[in-house]
């Protein structure tokens, strides 16, 4: 009974899409000849896709350097802000999350101007700095651009939830301890990291599964360097210019699945990890 | 975490859409990704009706219409179409058209597609590019016109125009706009080098030469791979356009022929020699090399100086139009690049009316009194209007009192006959990633062609097309 409305809403928004994409997979719709069941022929034309795979490989190089930057950057700004040691902490914590309220689209045709080579400011500034032309758009810095424009958007979002764990500690604890005698550092690392880890665990599963999915940040950039984004950059870019661009969305519907599949696999892991971690008892 | 890749990537190439035309191209592009990502996250905030509003649903109020006049909805995204429409509406009292923006280029049509999919909230008329005419007749979703006399109108079009719109004696969409290429070149730089205006494109090739070598700074045009209606321009005008398709389920793709051939190795040899650069289609890179003399001319569209003149400074007043160089002496082949057409959708409740609108949009004076007009800026696909003396004398600030309109005027009267492939949604889709290496110097031009051989036609197949290679 009470758990009818959750139910009715994951079934409407979770399970039928879902199931659609998956009957979807199963056929294939050409120009000429119309819709005709063809079995599982979508998924080995996309398993078989280099171009599918090299997008998930990218992100998943793109989420072991992103997620752990991330997380560490907003833990020392959290931790910093939590000890107290800097005044108006609480106008920065705001200055910091603002980012985060900056929508993605924003923030990506933000910093494509800001990175522009050659006209934009950074890359006039590393000219004049001696480090000669510098194309943040080319094929080997485009995916540190990615992170870069991405820290800045998550630092923030990441900061407010460690900073709120942070806070979640009993002032007790810590109090014991400076009076101690024990440094600043050793108190952050030793005692309070440890109390925050189910926090990091659930931010790096998050942080992994948004990396997984990215999306935003190369549409846009792709708008600016087409040639620096290719159309299988990230699987969801895969998933969208072979359904919307090339119109084979019964394709489309079965990268999606592969996808989520894969989404699925690397939440599994998280949760295995979680639960060694002891939680969920 | 939802935009359209497709959108924001094609709004560059599909650039001639009126819509950006005036902006400076990087700002319109992020425009256009930016609105066109707005468009098709929320389609009921952006595109009125888009979804919903179907072609009866209060049309005959706004406007000023007649109570009882007949609703028309217009699915367009050119500058200055309002005004048009507004016209329209003025003089004919009996209809009342209502213009919707469903999103520029490709956004438009993925959202008509899924209308049409629907079978429901598909508008009475649609701006459609004249490459995308023919996937949208393959799929028996437009009203052949000819049975409502808009054949009648063929004497005043572009025959170049009208061959891209009808098959036989059916007429698929009302020609609108066209963009006739020339080469727009800098006097000044020119003289100063002492070239010649080529007329062929071994003197092209030649000037190039002449113009890198005394100064190792200069190209002396732009050539940007990854843009592919400006690249199948070019291949047009050079006699080497590489689609054949006459209706039906066989199509012809061909970038490996002879003609074909020839052209990817005469690009890839200026490239190699650094004699063009490849900077992207309207990108602040591209206007600053036409400003600073890093390119002494533009092979550009008719619509190209509008837009140029408001991305450069120092050379306004010192550009001039000439006719394209020619792949052999004495020929006179024009390129088009862009220009949009009217069609009428299946399932409109009143396509006689709808026709009867396209029509006059497209082929009439006073709807092309405000289309040429300064909002709209639209270049002529209208013969009378090319024709005219007064048009032909129009000038521009960037190029002082040269008559470049006659100029590309007689280019439109001379183009190279086209046929799109009804699968060039997926072609300008799947391009760009295959011609990028060209610009990086990774791959050669004939090479990204025999990459892109394969890849077309095994989509086309997949498709169920049969595919010549002719």
């Amino acid at each position: 009974m009470f758990v009818a409305p959750h139910l009715v809403i994951l079934t409407l928004f979770m399970i039928v899409p879902t199931g659609y994409a998956v009957y979807d997979s199963l056929f294939t719709s050409k120009l000429v000849g119309g819709t005709r069941f063809s079995g599982l022929a979508n998924y080995r034309t996309v398993l078989s896709s280099h171009e599918f795979w090299d997008g998930v490989w990218r992100v998943l190089l793109f989420a072991v350097v992103q997620v752990p930057l991330t997380i560490a950057i907003a833990f020392f700004f959290a931790a910093v802000f939590d000890a107290g040691v800097v005044r108006f902490g609480r106008f920065f914590r705001t200055v910091f999350f603002i980012p985060f309220a900056v929508p993605g689209v924003v923030a990506a045709v933000m910093w494509s101007f800001l990175l522009l080579p050659g006209f934009g400011p950074y890359s006039k500034a590393l000219k004049s700095l001696g480090f000669g032309h510098v194309d943040f758009f080319s094929s080997k810095l485009i995916l540190p651009t990615i992170v870069l424009i991405v820290i800045w958007e998550w630092t923030g979002y990441n900061m407010t939830i460690l900073y709120a764990s942070l806070k979640s500690i009993p002032r007790d604890v810590t109090e014991a301890a400076v009076i101690d005698g024990a440094p600043l550092r050793t108190i952050i690392l030793r005692m309070k990291l440890p109390m925050v880890r189910p926090t990091i665990v659930m931010l790096v599963f998050i942080n992994m599964v948004g990396a997984l999915q990215l999306f935003t940040e190369p549409s846009i950039l792709s708008a600016f360097q087409p040639q620096a984004v290719s159309y299988g950059f990230t699987p969801t870019l895969y998933v969208y210019n072979t359904a919307v661009g090339s119109g084979e969305y019964n394709l489309g519907a079965a990268a999606a699945v592969v996808l989520a599949l894969i989404i699925g696999l690397v939440s599994l892991g998280a949760f295995a990890v979680r639960r060694r971690n002891g939680e969920f008892r | 975490m939802r935009t359209p890749h497709g959108a924001g990537g094609s709004a560059r190439r599909a650039f001639p859409g009126l819509g950006g035309r005036r902006l400076v191209g990087l700002t319109a592009a992020a425009l256009v990704a930016v609105s066109a990502a707005a468009c098709s996250s929320s389609p009921s905030t952006a595109g009125p009706g888009a979804a919903s509003g179907g072609s009866a649903s209060g049309a005959a109020g706004g406007s000023g219409c007649a109570a009882n006049a007949t609703p028309l909805t217009f699915w367009g995204w050119s500058a200055g179409y309002d005004l048009v429409v507004k016209e329209f509406n003025k003089t004919h009292p009996d209809v009342c058209v209502k213009l919707q923006n469903a999103g520029a280029t490709t956004a438009e049509y993925v959202k008509l597609n899924d209308a049409l999919k629907a079978g429901d909230g598909a508008p009475d008329v649609a701006q459609l590019e004249y490459f995308e005419v023919p996937s949208f007749e393959i799929t028996k979703n437009l009203v052949d016109l000819s049975q409502y006399g808009v054949a009648s109108s063929r004497a005043d079009i572009a025959p170049a125009a009208w061959s891209q719109v009808s098959q036989g004696s059916a007429l698929y969409a009302m020609p609108v706009d066209l963009g006739p290429l020339a080469l727009y070149y800098n006097s000044k730089q020119f003289s100063a080098a002492g070239l010649t205006v080529p007329t062929t494109w071994d003197q092209f090739a030649t000037a190039a030469d002449k113009l890198h070598t005394a100064d190792a700074n200069a190209a002396i045009t732009n050539f940007d791979p990854e843009s592919t209606q400006d690249v199948l321009a070019l291949m047009q005008q050079y006699g080497a356009f590489p689609f054949t398709y006459s209706g039906g389920t066989s199509v012809g793709i061909n970038f490996t022929g002879a003609a074909q051939t020839a052209f990817a190795n005469y690009w890839q040899g200026l490239i190699d020699k650094k004699e063009v650069t490849t900077a992207s289609d309207f990108s602040p890179a591209q206007w600053a090399n036409l400003d600073s003399g890093a390119n002494a001319a533009r092979l550009s569209p008719a619509w190209g100086p509008v837009g140029m003149q408001l991305s450069v400074k120092k050379t306004i007043g010192d550009w001039r139009a000439a006719p394209m160089p020619q792949a052999q002496a004495g020929q006179n082949l024009a390129g088009n690049w862009g220009g949009s057409t009217l069609a009428v959708v299946k399932g409109s409740k009143h396509a006689k009316q709808a026709a009867e609108f396209a029509q006059w949009f497209g082929g009439s004076a006073d709807a092309w009194k405000i289309l040429s007009g300064p909002v709209a800026g639209a270049f002529p696909g209208y013969v009378p209007l090319l024709n005219s003396p007064d048009f032909q004398n129009t000038t521009l600030p960037i190029s002082s009192d040269d008559k470049s309109n006659a100029v590309f005027a007689d280019a439109a009267q001379h183009l190279a006959q086209t046929q799109w492939p009804p699968i060039m949604t997926a072609a300008l889709t799947q391009w760009t990633s295959t011609f990028a290496g060209v610009t990086k110097g990774t791959e050669t031009l004939p090479q990204a062609f025999q990459a892109f051989q394969k890849q077309l036609s095994d989509y086309a197949k997949a498709q169920g097309f049969t595919v010549t290679a002719s």
